[in-house]
């Protein structure tokens, strides 16, 4: 049996030098470059989602380009095919990556928990942060990667002027910020009710649809026209119709408003990302990693 | 003097089942590790050995208590707790990457210790060397045997070069060879490198060879922690003598059971097995009483194990807890 006095008399004593390098942080770069690396090769190994993934975004393309067709033929007077292109093509973007930042958390602690890998994750001394966004960062740029050619052939082909693609881009930013922050937030949910994972799809359609990605949300009925004001996305899909389409678009506010609520959005949820993983971290490791 | 490497004191944990259902599963615990000594937890099934070994860890959060590792707070300073420690779970069959070989699970995992990639080869490489994997390092983890998987994550816990490691069953599931060659890597690592060594077996053999200490755990307390040697002797016997019980009267059984020399008698399946308090005396007499009986049975000599010592004292700890 120890008392307190009986061990601190004999407790070993670190050297401070030892000390001071056991709190040093692991460098971002390597935690990065390890996650880098370990996605693309467990992507590689499962080929069939490789192929599958390439074979998504050739569909998704056809389906935006027959959107934007149809929309000039209905209503000519809108705008030019050119600004319609890039409209879809932002929101082709938005939904694509959306896969992966919402997905992608939630599919890297499911992974852990099927490996098992998550209490090994946990007895390492870097940012378990680090880790999730790291890992979700991996995965978009493997999507950037299969995406690429289609994208510099898309925005060459519409020809628009830079400053709207650079704002239609800022815009892109902060919903993707938005993204790996509810990503997150829905991957520790996961860790909680494991349940959640599955509703990640719903909730992402939900987003896509009463978002007005695809119809305006003038045109959806009432209940949805005020549930849409609650989502990020309604912002960032009518901010994108503004610079595509410029003056010929009615946008369904102030686009000053716009731009404040989606930066609201992305550092709102950022911090209750942020939060919400410390009170996860800490309810996960009340009742056992191994048990999830 | 033994220095005191890691002592946790007053520690408790209840897990909350369904329906207000609570397993008490550390209560009140008080431990310490030596530097340099190589530690063997035993206990039953769910006595709470995987609970201590997560805790101190971090990976699980305790109710009460402290816990204070190399002069570090587990509550304040858990990053630095994480590069002093190896950890290998119980579950080693799921804990890496099944996609991924063993060697680029072990680069992964080594990276996120903030190691650099040469400094994982070279600890690879002195690994692989001693524990003859070369051929399996580029098999998925997946394609691995149980016994396998267990080297490649016993592998993992030792890249940083940490000072303490904590093996919970490490050599579960081993070829009698290849736990052999493990355990002597282990003693070799602690001995020559002055690593501190906690782990738990149920395999009573193996610690009562491996290890400087024993604690024993039931239900949620350290009931007693001494050598393997004191153990065996606190069983107040030190060899049995066990005589068949075929063709032998009650009457021979109860003259050997008034022998000085012999302390205790239990029946075990068809043999009567007699504890002695000295091994020549006690055969000699128990010889004699066979003898002059004309009795011709069969006769065996065992010294007393660790594992006798473990079913004596987890008996007797049942025994008074009943009470
Ligand atoms: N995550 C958990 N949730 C609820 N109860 C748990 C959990 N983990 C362990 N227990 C309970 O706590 C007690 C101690 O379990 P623990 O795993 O520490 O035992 P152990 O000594 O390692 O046993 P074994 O030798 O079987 O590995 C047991 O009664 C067990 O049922
Ligand atoms: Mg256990």
């Amino acid at each position: 049996m120890v008392n307190v006095i009986e061990s601190e008399l004999k407790m070993y004593e670190m050297p401070a030098s030892e000390k001071a390098r056991l709190s040093m942080r692991v460098p971002l770069k390597r935690v990065i470059f390890a996650n880098m690396k370990k996605e693309i090769l467990i992507q590689l190994r499962y080929k069939a989602n490789f192929v599958a993934g390439i074979v998504q975004a050739l569909l998704f393309i056809l389906i935006f380009w027959f959107f934007s067709v149809a929309l000039l033929y209905t209503n000519p007077a809108l705008a030019t095919t050119e600004a319609k292109f890039l409209f879809f093509l932002s929101a082709f973007v938005i939904v694509f990556y959306d896969g992966v930042f919402l997905y992608g958390a939630v599919n890297t602690v499911n992974r852990d928990l099927y490996n098992g890998t998550l209490e090994n994750i946990y007895a390492l001394p870097s940012s378990r942060y680090l880790y999730y966004a790291s890992s979700i960062f991996a995965q978009s740029l493997i999507l950037t990667i299969i995406l690429a050619p289609f994208l510099v052939f898309l925005i060459f082909f519409s020809g628009a002027p830079g400053v709207d693609v650079m704002l239609m881009g800022l815009v892109l930013a902060l919903t993707i910020i938005t993204m790996v922050a509810m990503g997150v937030l829905i991957s520790l949910m996961a860790i909680l009710w494991k349940q959640v994972g599955s509703l990640v799809g719903v909730v992402g359609t939900l987003f896509q649809f009463v978002g007005g990605m695809v119809f305006p949300i003038d045109s959806l009925p009432t209940v949805f026209r005020y549930l849409a004001y609650t989502f990020p996305y309604t912002y960032a899909f009518d901010l994108m119709r503004v610079y595509s389409f410029g003056d010929s678009w009615t946008p369904i506010m102030d686009p000053m408003y716009q731009w404040g609520i989606l930066a609201g959005f992305a550092i709102g949820f950022t911090l209750l990302a942020k939060v919400l993983l410390r009170k996860v971290e800490k309810h996960a490791k009340a009742k056992g990693l191994h048990l999830l | 003097m033994n220095q005191t490497i890691l002592y946790a004191e007053h520690v408790s944990k209840s897990y909350n089942g369904k329906k207000d259902k609570v397993t008490k599963a550390l209560d009140d615990m008080n431990f310490d590790l030596n530097k340099g000594e190589i530690h063997s937890l035993l206990g039953p099934n769910g006595a709470g050995k995987t609970t201590l070994i997560k805790i101190m860890a971090t990976l699980l959060a305790k109710d009460k208590g402290t816990v204070n590792i190399m002069g570090f707070d587990l509550d304040k300073s858990e990053r630095e707790i994480r590069h002093l420690l190896g950890y290998v779970g119980q579950d080693t069959e799921r804990s890496a990457y099944a996609r991924l070989t063993a060697k680029e699970n072990l680069h992964f995992f080594g990276s996120m210790r903030g190691l650099a990639k040469e400094e994982i080869d070279k600890q690879i490489d002195k690994l692989v060397t001693y524990l003859g994997f070369e051929e399996n390092m580029s098999k998925q983890f997946m394609h691995l045997s149980g016994g396998q998987k267990q080297i490649v994550v016993l592998m993992r816990s030792l890249l940083h070069s940490p000072p303490i490691i904590f093996l919970d069953e490490p050599t579960k599931g081993l070829d009698p060879i290849i736990a052999k060659k493990i355990r002597r890597f282990l003693v070799d690592l602690v001995k020559k490198e002055g690593k501190t060594l906690l782990l738990t077996s149920h395999i009573l053999s193996e610690v009562d060879e491996m290890s400087d200490r024993v604690s024993l755990i039931h239900k949620g307390k350290i009931a007693i922690t001494d050598t393997p040697d004191a153990l065996k002797e606190s069983v107040g016997v030190t060899d049995f003598i066990e005589i068949e019980r075929n063709g032998m009267s009650i009457d021979i059984i109860n003259r050997i059971k008034n022998l000085d020399v012999v302390v205790s008698h239990v029946e075990r399946n068809d043999w009567d097995s007699f504890g002695v308090s000295d091994p020549f005396d006690g055969t000699q007499a128990i010889l004699g009483i066979l003898k002059e009986t004309n009795s011709r049975v069969r006769f065996k000599h065992k010294s007393v194990s660790l594992e006798d010592a473990f079913i004596h004292h987890i008996g007797m700890l049942e025994e008074s807890f009943d009470k």
